[in-house]
C-alpha cells in the first residue's frame, strides 16, 4: 500500500501519468486543445461521462450543418443529456481559431455548459482524425475540405463504443446505449400524427 | 558546429521544387492538375539505423512501449529486443506506424510529406520530372508491384539508380507512410464520403480516374485507403519531408 503510494507520488513528480485508462482509451493519447474561450483542454477532462463527439469546419456549407443538425437531434432525443458531453472538433484550425468557435456556438444556441468546440493544430487534428478514423483533406485551391461524416460515442473511459457512419446514419445505436428520453403525452400524439 | 555537420551526413535530403501535376486521384471532381508547392525531402527511406537512435532519446518508441492506439502489436517485430540486429541497419525500417513514423520526422524537424508531395516526386524517373505518362517507366515499376516484398529480404537503400531530383527507392523497396493517407479523395459524383473510394477494390476503379494507365498509383490510393494510422507491416516504411 505505501509502495503503491509512493509509486504514485514518484510519477506525480515525474510528471508521468499513470494511466488508469484501458489501453484503447483515446485519454491515453495527451492531445492539446483550446475550446472556444480559448482555455486549454484535453479530451481526458471529460473522463466519466459518455462523450459524442465529430469533427467539422464552421465555414463548411453543405455537410457540417447536417452533422450540427443530428447532434441536436441526438441532444433531444436521450434521456439525460446534461450528463454527456458533445464535443465538436474543428478540421480547419488557423480558420477556426477560439474566437470564431464561440461565435459559431452562440449561432447555434447550444447549451454553454456540455457543448464543446475545440481548437488544435493541424498535427493535432490529423492525429485524432487518425484515432476516430474520420479521413478529410483540404483542398488548398478552395479552403474547403472533403471529409467523412462520422459522429462517434465514447464511453466514460474514452472507448470508441459506436461510430455512425455517413449523414445518412440512424442515431438509434447512440439512443440504445445512452437511453432514451421518455415522451411526454403529446409528444407522443405528435409523433403519432406525423407518422 | 560538428554536430550540424554529423546530423547533416546522417539526413539527407534534398530540396524539390514546386509545380503542378496530374494526381491519380483529386480532390474534386475531373481535377486535372494539382500544385505542390516547394519542399525538401529525405534523399533515402529512414533505415534502422536511423529509427534505433530516435528510440533511444524517446525511449516511448522503444519496441515494447508504444500505446496500443498509436501502434500494434507487430510494431518493430524485426527487431532483436531493444534494436535492430546488425545485418539490417541500413535497411529501411518497417513495421512502424503512422504515429511513429511522423513523431521521427517531427524530431528531425520535419514531417512525413503528403500524399501529393509523395506522389508529386514519385512521378519522376531518372530522367523526367514527371514520368507519369511514360509507359517504359510505368513498366518498370508495374514488375516490381507484382513482386511481393519477402519478410527479411527487403534490400538497403541507395541500391538502385535515383530519380531526377536525386531521390532514391520511392519504387522498388519499401511502401511510405504520408502524412494525410486517411484523405477523402473524389473520384466520382459522390462527394458526400469516402465511399466513392470503394472504387478502389473494384475491377473498373482504375477507369475513374485520371490515368489509366498508371495502374501502379491505383495500387498506392489503394493501400492508403487500407490503413490506420497504428497499423504497422513488413513492407511499409517512410521518408521525412520538410518545409523549406
Amino acid at each position: 500500500m505505501i509502495i503503491k503510494k509512493i509509486l504514485v507520488l514518484l510519477c506525480l513528480v515525474l510528471g508521468v501519468s499513470i494511466s488508469s485508462f484501458a489501453q484503447d482509451s483515446l485519454y491515453t493519447i495527451p492531445l492539446q486543445w483550446r475550446d472556444e474561450t480559448g482555455t486549454p483542454a484535453r479530451l481526458s477532462q471529460y473522463q466519466g461521462r459518455p462523450v459524442i463527439i465529430t469533427m467539422t469546419y464552421t465555414t463548411c456549407q453543405s455537410a457540417c450543418p447536417l452533422i450540427m443538425q443530428k447532434l441536436r437531434k441526438i441532444e433531444s432525443e436521450i434521456a439525460e443529456p446534461k450528463n454527456v458531453e458533445f464535443v465538436v472538433v474543428t478540421f480547419d484550425p488557423s480558420v477556426d481559431t477560439p474566437k470564431a468557435l464561440l461565435k459559431h456556438k452562440k449561432a447555434y444556441q447550444v447549451e454553454d455548459s456540455y457543448w464543446h468546440f475545440l481548437n488544435g493544430t493541424e498535427e493535432t487534428t490529423r492525429k485524432l482524425s487518425l484515432l476516430l478514423d474520420i479521413g478529410y483533406q483540404k483542398n488548398n485551391e478552395t479552403g474547403h475540405f472533403v471529409h467523412d461524416n462520422k459522429i462517434l460515442l465514447l464511453d466514460a473511459e474514452g472507448k470508441i463504443t459506436v461510430t455512425l457512419d455517413g449523414l445518412d446514419a440512424q442515431i438509434e445505436p447512440i439512443l440504445n446505449v445512452l437511453g432514451k428520453r421518455t415522451l411526454s403525452f403529446f409528444e407522443k400524439v405528435k409523433r403519432f400524427i406525423l407518422r | 558546429m560538428i554536430g550540424v555537420l554529423v546530423f547533416g551526413l546522417l539526413i539527407q535530403s534534398v530540396p524539390i521544387t514546386g509545380g503542378s501535376f496530374a494526381p491519380l486521384y483529386g480532390l474534386e471532381k475531373d481535377q486535372k492538375s494539382v500544385s505542390v508547392a516547394s519542399f525538401r525531402i529525405d534523399t533515402y527511406p529512414v533505415t534502422h539505423q536511423n529509427f534505433f537512435k530516435f528510440t533511444k532519446a524517446h525511449p516511448e518508441w522503444k519496441p515494447s512501449h508504444p500505446l496500443v492506439l498509436l501502434a500494434d502489436k507487430e510494431y518493430l517485430k524485426d527487431w532483436k529486443s531493444e534494436g535492430p540486429s546488425r545485418k539490417i541497419k541500413n535497411v529501411p525500417v518497417t513495421y512502424v506506424s503512422w504515429f511513429a513514423a511522423q513523431d521521427y520526422c517531427v524530431a528531425q524537424g520535419g514531417r512525413l510529406p503528403t500524399v501529393l508531395e509523395w506522389e508529386y516526386v514519385a512521378a519522376a524517373s531518372e530522367t523526367k520530372k514527371d514520368a507519369s505518362q511514360d509507359k517504359e517507366f510505368i513498366e518498370k515499376l508495374l514488375q516490381w508491384y507484382s513482386k511481393p516484398v519477402q519478410e527479411g529480404k527487403i534490400s538497403k537503400i541507395g541500391k538502385t539508380k535515383p530519380n531526377i531530383w536525386g531521390v532514391y527507392d520511392l519504387h522498388g523497396v519499401i511502401w511510405e507512410w504520408v502524412y494525410d493517407f486517411n484523405s477523402v479523395f473524389v473520384t466520382g459524383d459522390n462527394r458526400q464520403d469516402k465511399d466513392n473510394l470503394k472504387d478502389l477494390f473494384c475491377g473498373f476503379g482504375a477507369a475513374g480516374a485520371q490515368n489509366r494507365a498508371n495502374y501502379a498509383a491505383f495500387m498506392r490510393y489503394a493501400l492508403r485507403n487500407s490503413l490506420k494510422g497504428n497499423y504497422t507491416l513488413m513492407n511499409l516504411g517512410f521518408r521525412c519531408a520538410y518545409d523549406h
